[in-house]
């Protein structure tokens, strides 16, 4: 059973997992892993690892960017709930951290918030408490609001002046153009100025109402103990969870979004449309993530391609972006400014050579047992594990290792080449380059030949 | 908690197992004391392009990426001022096939000219990146500024100059004499065997046997700033870093510098952090970093900010760096949460990834003969304020500061400073 399921607002699905939550309490996976409902919309999970001095605690608000009244929005309220609660000033709240020597970041996604700390295992109780008031407790005062309205601008400057950020904060755009999955999370600075402390205690009524709250903790406590902290902390928190599908909108044509950069070298990122994390696709998306170059690894075609046969570029790979319902597959590099049609070209051949024939099996198998390995590496260490924990609980993903493995065990190669003839056209894709690129017809042009 | 084992062979290789228990995944690093401070000037970046070179193979293996792969393993490396290290991440059952791999690659790495000249390209993208983000521009300066006079004083990636100056011969030379297996450190993190690893490594003689190779000495660090830089580039934002050193010869002095970054700048109370929100609206993360050398260290702290505010922002980290060194008791008060701030750095950071973790354990090893989880941490938790505040004083003297600054500022605006 997939644990988005617990989100689901499907009646049945709901009132089936209700009965099994209530007989069990809590769910003891094949992985040793434990989930429990603590309350209505709240899930817990923890995982323990004996060996580690640290624990990681992360709180996954189920609100994000897309829903942004104001661009900007989610980004700034995420911001405010580190810098300020309605019992703690910001100082009393910033010592508190340095007190239980954590360090806390508020991160925000297109479908979601997080509140991510890494803190000394012995502190892990008193972390949830802090991460709880963050939580429950959101404060909007005028002049702290008004701080962190300059913060969010800044970042905002920082991308754009780095043809990197730049270029993979633009693919979002350039992708799903006149849609709130496009803009960048942190919105522009005209909008950031409008968000005013009413629309962010407007946004915090939506998702003190409707947003799912998901709490991971990875760290060496025993997992029973861990939910029992997490259940003393967040047990008053109610939530009517309520999913709205994205929709990411087909377009007709290829997109490309150009911005001119003074920088020694121009970053280009190709987008496409995908499935998301809850689709049945979304395992044969993962493996040709890995074959194309994620950052799992650096045994990707593109990176073969591009640097390691041609030496054009320093990085190439490719990244999914899987939100719930839909996702975005991303393949980027930064070359020289008069290199970016031949790597453009290269990119594209390597991505429509996935559309156009099987993935050797022998190369499937070993795609497989390297994604399992990976997988296992990375659920030992708190950060990441937590993270992923939380992220697939709530995108609809699995979070019992066995269950993951078992899907990405059954992608065949047919399976990733109609995933590929399904996103690799051009009403899914799209272009963002930064730094000094060629003009906007030249791109199209070698988007198209290539591309079909 | 962690036991950590250490066997040394007859030709001085150093081989350090950390035991996991029931770990799944296993860590394997090998690291050579070799980086910046190894290079002659007109060929800097050299190691950095050797390490790149180690990944193209030798006549056995041509696909190093596919190599890793099968072993479910994910590898990186990392060149340092003082160090070079190999990583890789793995599951626990090819931990050994992993260090094999290793071993193999770092002896008998072919370097052929051919694949040397395409690479050249890639470490150009790579420097270009460095001048491109003003976040890394100050980074890699950092050290060049603040160990003016002293082998540390290196940015590691070289420049556009030097890149293109380093030949085949040159790089195929500098391989052969400087990575010695006797002056190397195998680090190993994992549920394993400290039986089986030697048998491992005993397998491959060229590791055991006695190899007379350079190795660069340590030469004590005797500050001579305060130094700086100023990068004049055409971007909306201003990058402001300072650099301190400290010395870093007894674990009281270590922990001093790590205790003096959270109470600085790292920590979310902190004095320099709460000063600049305050007086200069500051509204970007304080970025800090505490790099422990063998003869010194350095903390850095950078922040991005409008450039009509430098001005006011170097007076406040004068007076702010003046004050913690005449009069270090005012800040007693906040010692304790940036003693507590440290620590949770220190240990969360052993446990961030298993790379990083394996990276530490190697750096450590290589830069002091040993490492020490637990000492790592409880020098912070034994650490006294007076014993603190005499390190201060100490590290906070003007001589033993850099300012490195980038972006759209007024020439001259360094010389204004006075520490």
């Amino acid at each position: 059973m997939s644990f988005i399921e617990l989100f689901e607002a499907r009646e049945d699905v709901g009132k089936l997992l209700e009965s099994r939550a209530t007989r069990n309490r809590s769910l003891v996976l094949t992985f040793p892993l434990l989930v429990k409902e603590i309350s209505r919309g709240v899930k817990a999970v923890a995982l323990s690892r004996k060996f580690l001095r640290s624990a990681s605690v992360v709180l996954l608000v189920g609100r994000g960017s897309y829903r942004d009244p104001i661009e900007g929005c989610a980004c700034l309220d995420s911001r405010m709930r580190l810098r300020v609660t309605s019992r703690f000033s910001p100082l009393r709240l910033q010592v508190a951290m340095d007190r239980i020597g954590a360090t806390i970041e508020a991160v925000t996604d297109r479908d979601c918030m997080f509140l991510r700390a890494q803190v000394p295992s012995k502190k892990v109780e008193e972390c949830l408490k802090l991460l709880a008031e963050l939580y429950m407790f959101p404060s909007f005062p005028e002049p702290d609001v008004d701080r962190e309205r300059g913060s969010e601008k800044l970042e905002y400057e920082r991308i754009r002046q780095d043809p990197m950020t730049a270029s993979m904060t633009d693919v979002w755009e350039a992708t799903f153009p006149q849609n709130p999955l496009g803009h960048p999370v942190t919105g522009y600075p005209s909008t950031i100025e409008k968000i005013t402390p009413k629309t962010l205690d407007e946004f915090d009524e939506k998702v003190r109402e409707d947003a799912p709250l998901v709490v991971a903790v990875v760290g060496p406590q025993e997992e029973n103990m861990i939910i029992e902290f997490a259940d003393s902390c967040f047990e008053k928190v109610k939530v009517k969870p309520r999913v709205e599908k994205i929709n990411p909108r087909p377009r007709r044509d290829f997109n490309i979004l150009r911005s001119a950069l003074r920088a020694k070298q121009t970053t280009f990122t190709v987008g496409t449309v995908t499935s998301g994390a809850s689709s049945s696709d979304y395992p044969a998306l993962l493996l040709l993530e890995d074959y194309l170059g994620s950052e799992r690894h650096y045994a990707g075609t593109l990176f073969r391609e591009l640097r390691e046969k041609r030496g054009l570029t320093y990085f190439a790979g490719s990244r999914l972006f899987a939100l719930r319902d839909c996702g975005l597959l991303t393949a980027y590099t930064g070359v020289k400014h008069e290199k970016v049609s031949e790597a453009l070209r290269l990119m594209l051949q390597c991505m429509t050579e996935l559309r156009d024939k099987n993935i050797p099996e022998k190369m499937m198998e070993e795609l497989k047992i390297f994604h399992r390995q990976v997988v296992e590496v990375m659920l030992e260490v708190p950060f990441r594990a937590a993270t992923w924990l939380a992220t697939n609980m709530f995108r609809g993903a699995e979070v019992d290792l066995e269950s993951y493995i078992s899907k990405i065990q059954t992608v065949t190669p047919e399976n990733i080449r109609r995933v590929a003839e399904g996103s690799l056209t051009a009403s899914c894709m799209a272009l963002s380059a930064s730094g000094n690129p060629p003009d906007e017809k030249t791109l199209a042009k070698i988007m198209r030949g290539e591309m079909g | 908690m962690t036991d950590i084992d250490t066997y040394k062979f007859s030709n001085g290789l150093k081989l350090v197992l950390e035991n996991l228990p029931k770990s799944k995944s296993a860590g394997v690093a090998v690291g050579f004391p070799v980086g910046g401070r190894t290079e002659q000037p007109e060929v800097s970046g050299i190691s950095h392009y050797l390490e790149h070179m180690i990944f193209k193979g030798t006549k056995a293996i041509n696909n190093v990426e596919a190599a890793f792969r099968e072993l479910g393993a994910k590898n990186n490396a990392m060149t340092e001022v003082d160090a070079t290290v190999y990583v890789a991440e793995c599951p626990k059952k090819y931990a050994f096939k992993t260090l094999e791999l290793w071993l193999q690659l770092l002896s008998e790495a072919s370097i052929g000219a051919e694949e040397f000249e395409r690479e050249r390209g890639v470490i150009l993208s790579e420097y270009f990146i460095t001048e491109d983000n003003p976040d890394f521009l100050v980074e890699k300066n950092a050290t060049l500024t603040l160990f003016k006079g002293h082998p540390l004083s290196s940015t590691v990636i070289g420049s556009d100059e030097t890149i293109k100056a380093i030949s085949h011969s040159k790089m195929l030379e500098y391989f052969r004499s400087w990575y010695n297996p006797s002056n190397a450190v195998i680090w190993v993190s994992g549920d394993l065997s400290m039986d089986g690893l030697i048998d491992r490594v005993n397998a491959h003689d060229e590791w055991t046997r006695h190899v007379k190779g350079q190795i660069f000495s340590h030469k004590p660090f005797s500050p001579e700033g305060p130094s700086a830089t100023e990068i004049h580039r055409q971007i909306k934002l201003a990058q402001v870093s300072m650099a301190m050193s400290g010395p870093t010869g007894s674990a009281d002095e270590r922990a001093s510098l790590q205790i003096l970054g959270s109470m600085l700048s790292s920590g979310q109370s902190s004095v320099l952090r709460q000063r600049l929100i305050l007086e200069a609206e500051l509204t970007d993360k304080l970025r800090s970093i505490v790099s422990i050398y063998r003869e010194a260290g350095m903390l850095f702290t950078t922040f991005a900010i409008q450039p009509n505010r430098v001005p006011k922002v170097l007076a406040i980290l004068t007076k702010t760096i003046h004050e913690m060194r005449e009069n270090t008791s005012r800040f007693k008060e906040g010692f304790e949460n940036a003693r507590n701030h440290a620590i949770g750095l220190l240990s969360t950071g052993i446990d961030s990834t298993m790379m990083w973790r394996i990276l530490q354990g190697t750096w450590e090893t290589l830069r002091r003969g040993r490492c020490s989880w637990d000492q790592l941490i409880s020098s912070p938790e034994t650490l006294g304020f007076e014993e603190f505040k005499d390190n201060v004083a100490n590290i906070t003297r003007p001589e033993r500061i850099a300012l490195i600054l980038a972006g759209d500022i007024k020439e001259g605006a360094t010389k204004t400073v006075q520490w």
